[in-house]
């Protein structure tokens, strides 16, 4: 019970050398192959593209707006967007027929993440609730709304 | 051994040593019987090991499909407007969840644009959080508490009774980062893997013997089924009972209101908060701020951190990200948000 909690206390994943100074905070990439760009604007050419995973040092916000930051990647510097970083690296997801690890990649194409209310929150309801749809049909009313915006294109705002 | 399955392994063994109720002239299938039920039996031992091991992401959603029903059942349902003419669960299920997605349509009340602005704002959120790509859903409780709760699988709820309460979207944003953290760092789940552990043994343990119930033996398959399946339980398969489904998620509540949550697992989710805050673009003080005015726990959470703690930790948390900290405050529309969770 207590090894999440420990791990997160003990190591939390920001590396700070020299003290607190901006240039030394190190960021998570969340995406895969997340183009470093020369400019931040998605049309700037692309210096090189980090896989998920690895860590960037943040240099500051690339743009007023702060939809891009500027970063190092190794020895080179550039833009990613922002909603590309993390504090901390991506959580790993097991497989449910063997309990083993799975990639963020095989997870997003096993259709896992895309999941509603499932049978067994049906069937649980109809243990519960046997003559009583409403609840069910308003959790469902709310996924609904949540999927729609899940799906919207463009930023989160 | 974790605590919790300290507790259950005496009781189950208390259940093993029950003696068996055979009677002197049983013919030889119940001795095929009894001798199955030892086999089995013998296996509870292996239960043990459900406790620790990590879950799938298909068995946490469909425990917090069944989690966030039954919370939202005891916090007196969600604020939301069903389609009118909706009254079958299972067809409303597949249209929503489905390809056919695109031909639902919502409309547009005071309501449904609550929630619609819940999730905008919690998709602004997870998209930082280390399970960006699950399927995070964002709903009202209608209560007038203030409370605000997170199943396994990403269901968060809100209650009007908090959002009449906030004064800033950055509180609001406060409040479902960390909902949002404790499902990213699995804290709930404790409690289900310790559920799991235990009504594996209770089934395993007591179906040793002649005279079974029929709904125990199906009990009594699943839990070998998962044990042979490397502890995974597939909850939403056609043999696994509404009963044995019921059993899981009630025990899982009832750890989870009877002890609450660990006081490290607040503190954690508190700091992640802050992370997913700056990143989010929200002033983290808000979030602190708002902490700092809460009502101390109740006397069943009393073990967990004192609001003056949390406090601190925050704002030494925070020092890290002096850097990021956004130095603009989104003040987003509160007061549409108060007047939308007003009946």
């Amino acid at each position: 019970m207590h090894r999440i909690g420990k791990g997160l206390l003990g190591a939390v994943c920001l590396v700070f050398l020299g003290g607190a100074a901006p240039s030394t905070l190190q960021l998570y990439i969340r995406n895969r192959e997340t183009p470093l760009q020369k400019q931040p604007t998605l049309s700037s050419p692309v210096l090189t593209r980090i896989p998920a995973g690895a860590t960037v040092t943040w240099l500051g916000a690339g743009t007023p707006k702060k939809d891009f930051d500027k970063v190092r990647f190794g020895t080179q510097e550039g833009f990613v967007p922002h909603a590309s970083l993390s504090t901390r690296p991506p959580s790993a997801e097991v497989s449910k027929t063997d309990g083993k690890p799975i990639t963020a990649q095989a997870f997003a194409s096993s259709g896992a993440a895309t999941r509603g209310l499932s049978e067994a929150g049906l069937k649980y309801d109809k243990t519960k609730n046997p003559h009583d749809p409403k609840l069910a049909l308003s959790v469902i009313s709310v996924e609904g709304i949540a999927r729609q915006v899940r799906e919207e294109k463009g930023g989160a705002k | 051994m974790n605590a919790r399955f300290a507790v259950a392994f005496p009781l189950v063994l208390g259940a093993l040593n029950l003696p068996c109720f055979r009677a002197p002239d049983a013919n030889l299938a119940a001795d095929a019987i009894i001798e199955a039920g030892s086999k089995v039996a013998a296996r509870a031992p292996e239960c043990k090991k459900l406790a620790s091991q990590q879950v799938a992401f298909e068995e946490e959603k469909a425990l917090g499909s069944a989690v966030a029903l039954n919370l939202a059942k005891a916090e007196g349902g969600l604020w939301v407007d069903v389609p009118a003419g909706i009254t079958d669960v299972a067809a409303f299920n597949t249209q929503v969840n489905g390809a056919t997605m695109g031909k639902v349509t919502f409309a547009a009340t005071g309501r449904n644009q609550l929630n619609r602005y819940l999730n905008k704002l919690g998709k602004q959120l997870t998209q930082h959080s280390t399970r960006p790509d699950i399927s995070w859903t964002f709903g009202v409780i209608d209560a007038p508490s203030e409370n605000a709760l997170s199943t396994p699988g990403g269901y968060i709820f809100v209650s009007r009774g908090l959002l009449k309460k906030l004064t800033s979207e950055a509180q609001l944003a406060g409040v479902l980062a960390h909902e949002i953290a404790h499902v990213t760092e699995r804290h709930s789940l404790k409690a289900y893997s310790d559920a799991k552990a235990n009504q594996c043994y209770i089934a395993l343990g007591v179906s040793i013997g002649a005279g079974v119930a029929k709904d125990a033996v199906a009990d009594q398959n699943s839990w070998v089924k998962v044990l042979d399946n490397a502890g995974a339980l597939d909850l939403d398969a056609a043999d696994v009972s509404g009963e044995l489904i019921a059993k899981l998620v009630d025990d899982t509540v009832g750890r989870l209101l009877a002890s609450g949550r660990a006081r490290e697992d607040e503190l954690a989710a508190d700091q992640l908060a802050i992370e997913l805050l700056v990143l989010g673009g929200f002033n983290p003080n808000e979030y602190v701020n708002l902490v700092k005015g809460l009502p101390e726990g109740a006397p069943i959470v009393s073990h967990h951190p004192k609001n003056q703690e949390r406090v601190e930790t925050m704002q030494k948390h925070l020092e890290q990200f002096a850097a990021m900290k956004p130095d603009s405050l989104p003040k987003g529309d509160v007061a549409a948000l108060k007047a939308a969770s007003t009946p």
